[in-house]
């Protein structure tokens, strides 16, 4: 099972003043249990992209199969939404119910699922993102703090145990500690359950840590794709197309044009202390 | 010059909940500086900046602005006119269809003549970069763009002080970058008094004076180089230290000859590669 | 999928209609509409649609947006035709089935209350395609003023409009984003009957109630932050002056009309 997209172009409006292209002619294979960074600008395509992976929207031209059911008009997509779990940008938006338990419940009505078989899930969902569910079941989740909130939302997805995640800047709005806590969660989740993990941020700061292989886009189209230190060494370019660099890529590019050889796929700060370590104790010299 | 003489501030108890507060906080804000404040969520940042304008007024203690207190109730507009205020949603701050009208319903609430409204109005927006936009309607613009309209509105009632909560939060990186740098021109170019909220560590490297919130406390002040050092303070207020910084500060712990407080990439790079 | 929805849209433009003077404008509208009940006769409203062509010529209005304006009318306007054309009698006997008839007057009084549905529609969108919303708030503020001793709230009223206005196409993309998300979770907004639709719904409406009323705050917040304190002692930028061009356009197509319904045409 994989999601592969052939040729997938998507149009806006089509034939009124406001017509775009979001995307055009994208071609995509995703395997089984990868964790996939997606990053672009506002604009560049990307929401678009993951829309079509659980088909809240239908190409307009070229075609997407994901988890072996093609996205087409006619084919009834409520049992692909429950495999391809899409968490939104700012997901504590979309809380309704009154309490905690019930709220999470909610994407497993009319499931056939049995009242002990729902709130055993229930509880793991809450659970694999660090809320506990015996203290916050009966809470109104209106009530939580902003970081608990989003905690809760992503836990409504979770619980129709998807063999796809995908989430839309799942930080943003966090502050450094809640955001660590997430990707954590999000991490470990992924690796119990070896499903597939799609990340879509403009950041790739936040994730370069976490994926295997980084996908960016830019007008429409994907701009590169590979490993994450494959992207990194490619920094300037990002930058041109509206990106942000992690400061210690920066550093690494800023020195490497001073003509220092030193790697330009710097991912964490160890290695980044490591790389310039040894450059400070003995290759000094040798430049 | 805003002056806080041990400002305590705290929500309404009839909500159940604990809501963040300010407590005995003394500051001075001078003219013409740049203050970053940075804390966790609930820290008490945005209660203090509401504490700044009078949108709140402290239980205990006195807020004032050139020396008249935010308490008084005859000069309730004219500090709002002094400090002006832009918030971290960019959607919920545009009043107007038009990014023109948005900008001059500022300087209409003041009863400024219609001639002076169109300069200023003019004015304004080329401050931010964003006059050959003044026709446009707000909801098709970028968050960054929305904001930097949001900016115009406030700079339109010619403050003296702009007070800034979170206003990148929910922007992507390019707008992150336009507002900062509009923001940070006003105040260099421009003598603009900023008082910048954030939690991102590395806006608040640009600041003159970097303050610290935790639990409505004021937990560090100083200047950046001397805030972002004290790494394990920092670390143990659940705050982030700007990455170079903490590059710095591991590679001294190998032994090798950096100090602890260095801020920018420019920096390190000029540090490694003299 | 709502960016382009036409409501409230203003088509930029400076043509004669463009810059009349925004209550002059509704001046005219109400007499035009006034006026159209009076008539009843096909010279009549040939003339009155005569004048809507007139300005969506010299406006230069695209006409798919004017059509489009009509879509919803679609099926009232069936609706009307057919009631006439069914139970009207009079004139002619046109067709004849055992009780059913279609006589010549049905059809005619049919085609005369689609054609005056049409024009009105359409004359009434006209106002708002040539006319910026603030422009019109102004001139529903500047017309309700003189009714403020009576209690009329004129200023609160137009800036409710202006905030109605502005917030339109914003709360349209959340309702939009809010019900793709709960599709993601589950939701199902398609099938069902009725009452279990008007149920589905609850899910779309809850948030989006909660986000409006977060966004209300926010918006009074940053609004008493602009140092906005209601209508007293507030100037404007754009001020509207009714020129004597304005007043001659009104004076004159008042005379004309009044003419047209004396001559009983």
């Amino acid at each position: 099972m994989s999601i592969i997209a052939t040729n997938l172009t998507h149009v806006y409006s089509p034939s009124t003043p406001w017509t775009t292209k979001a995307l055009d002619q994208v071609n995509l294979e995703i395997k089984d249990g990868e964790v996939i960074g997606l990053i672009g600008h506002t604009g560049s395509g990307k929401s678009t992209l993951v829309q079509h992976f659980n088909g809240l929207l239908k190409p307009t031209s070229g075609t997407i199969r994901v988890q072996g059911v093609e996205v087409v008009k006619g084919v009834n997509l409520r049992p692909l939404r429950r495999k391809v779990g899409l968490v939104f940008q700012y997901p504590e938006h979309q809380l309704f119910e009154e309490t905690v338990a019930i709220d999470v419940a909610f994407g497993l009505k009319n499931t056939g699922l049995s009242k002990e078989e729902t709130k055993q899930r229930v509880e793991k969902a809450l659970l694999a993102v660090g809320i506990e569910y015996e203290t916050y079941m009966d809470r109104s989740p209106f009530e939580l703090s902003g970081g608990q909130m989003r905690r809760v939302a992503i836990a409504g997805v979770l619980a129709m145990e998807p063999e796809v995640l995908i989430l839309d800047e799942p930080t943003a709005g966090l502050d450094p500690q809640t955001r660590k806590d997430l990707l954590e969660h999000l991490r470990r989740v992924q690796k119990e359950r070896g499903i597939t993990l799609i990340i879509v941020s403009h950041s790739m700061d936040d994730i370069a840590a976490m994926v295997n292989r980084i996908i960016v886009m830019d007008k429409g189209k994907i701009y590169a794709q590979g490993s994450p230190s494959e992207i990194f060494s490619h920094g300037e370019e990002l930058r041109q197309i509206g990106l942000d660099v992690p400061p210690l890529t920066q550093l690494l590019l800023a020195l490497r044009a001073r003509g220092l050889d030193l790697p330009a796929d710097i991912l964490n700060l160890e290695s980044a202390r490591a790389v310039i370590g040894r450059w400070l104790k003995g290759g000094k010299d040798n430049v | 010059m805003i002056q806080l003489q041990d400002v305590s501030y705290s929500y309404q108890p009839e909500e159940e909940q604990v809501l963040p507060a300010v407590s005995d906080i003394s500051l001075t804000i001078e003219e013409g500086e740049f203050l970053a404040v940075i804390g966790h969520n609930g820290s008490g940042k945005s209660t203090l900046a509401k504490l700044l304008n009078g949108l709140l007024l402290p239980d205990k203690g006195v807020v004032s602005v050139d020396l008249i207190s935010t308490s008084d109730q005859e000069k309730y507009w004219q500090i709002r006119q002094q400090v002006g205020m832009v918030f971290q949603n960019p959607d919920n701050q545009l009043i107007a269809t038009i990014v023109e009208e948005d900008v001059a319903f500022g300087p209409e609430n003041l009863g400024i003549p219609s001639e002076e409204i169109v300069t200023r109005v003019e004015e304004s927006l080329s401050q931010v970069a964003m006059l050959e936009y003044r026709h446009h309607a707000p909801h098709l613009l970028s968050g960054g763009q929305k904001q930097r309209i949001a900016i115009a509105g406030i700079l339109a009632m010619h403050p003296k002080y702009l007070v800034l909560d979170e206003p990148t939060a929910m922007l992507d990186p390019q707008g992150r970058r336009e507002v900062m740098a509009t923001v940070t021109r006003l105040n260099r170019e421009e003598g603009m008094t900023v008082v910048w909220i954030t939690h991102h560590m590395e806006e608040a490297v640009r600041a003159h004076r970097v303050m610290v919130m935790d639990h409505g406390r004021l937990a560090i002040q100083g200047t950046p180089r001397e805030v972002f050092k004290q790494t394990e303070l920092l670390q143990l207020l659940h705050l982030d230290v700007p990455v170079i910084t903490r590059l710095g500060q591991l590679l001294a712990q190998d032994g090798f000859n950096l100090p602890p407080d260095v801020l920018t990439v420019e920096e390190m790079v000029n540090l490694l590669c003299p | 999928m709502f960016k382009g929805a036409a409501i409230g849209q203003y088509y930029p433009g400076d043509s004669f209609f463009h810059r009349l003077e925004p209550r002059i404008k509704i001046g005219l509208i109400t007499i035009y509409v006034v006026s159209l009940f009076l008539f009843n006769t096909f010279w009549g409203y040939l003339a009155m649609s005569m004048f809507t062509l007139a300005v969506i010529i010299t406006s230069k209005l695209p006409y798919k947006v004017l059509l489009r304006g009509l879509k919803p009318l679609y099926f009232i306007l069936a609706f009307t035709l057919v009631l006439h054309v069914f139970l009207t009698k009079g004139g002619t006997i046109l067709f004849q089935w055992k009780k059913i008839s279609i006589e010549s007057q049905g059809v005619i009084s049919g085609v005369m209350m689609a054609w005056r549905l049409i024009i009105l529609v359409m004359t009434s969108s006209l106002l708002t395609l040539t006319t910026s919303p603030i422009a019109l708030t102004d001139a529903i503020e500047g017309l309700l003023s003189p009714l403020k001793p009576i209690g009329v709230p004129a200023h609160e009223l137009a800036m409710m409009m202006t905030i109605a206005l502005r917030f339109i196409p914003t709360l349209l993309e959340e309702a939009e984003k809010i019900m793709k998300a709960q599709m993601a979770r589950g939701a199902d907004f398609e099938s069902g009957n009725l009452i279990q639709r008007a149920k589905s719904m609850i899910p779309l409406l809850v948030p989006l109630f909660i986000s409006s009323f977060r966004r209300a705050d926010d918006l009074a917040l940053a609004m008493e932050a602009r140092c906005y304190r209601g209508g007293k002692g507030r100037t404007r930028m754009k001020v509207h002056k009714i020129t004597g061009k304005d007043w001659v356009t009104l004076v004159a197509f008042a005379g004309v009309v009044a003419v047209l319904l004396w001559l009983k045409i």
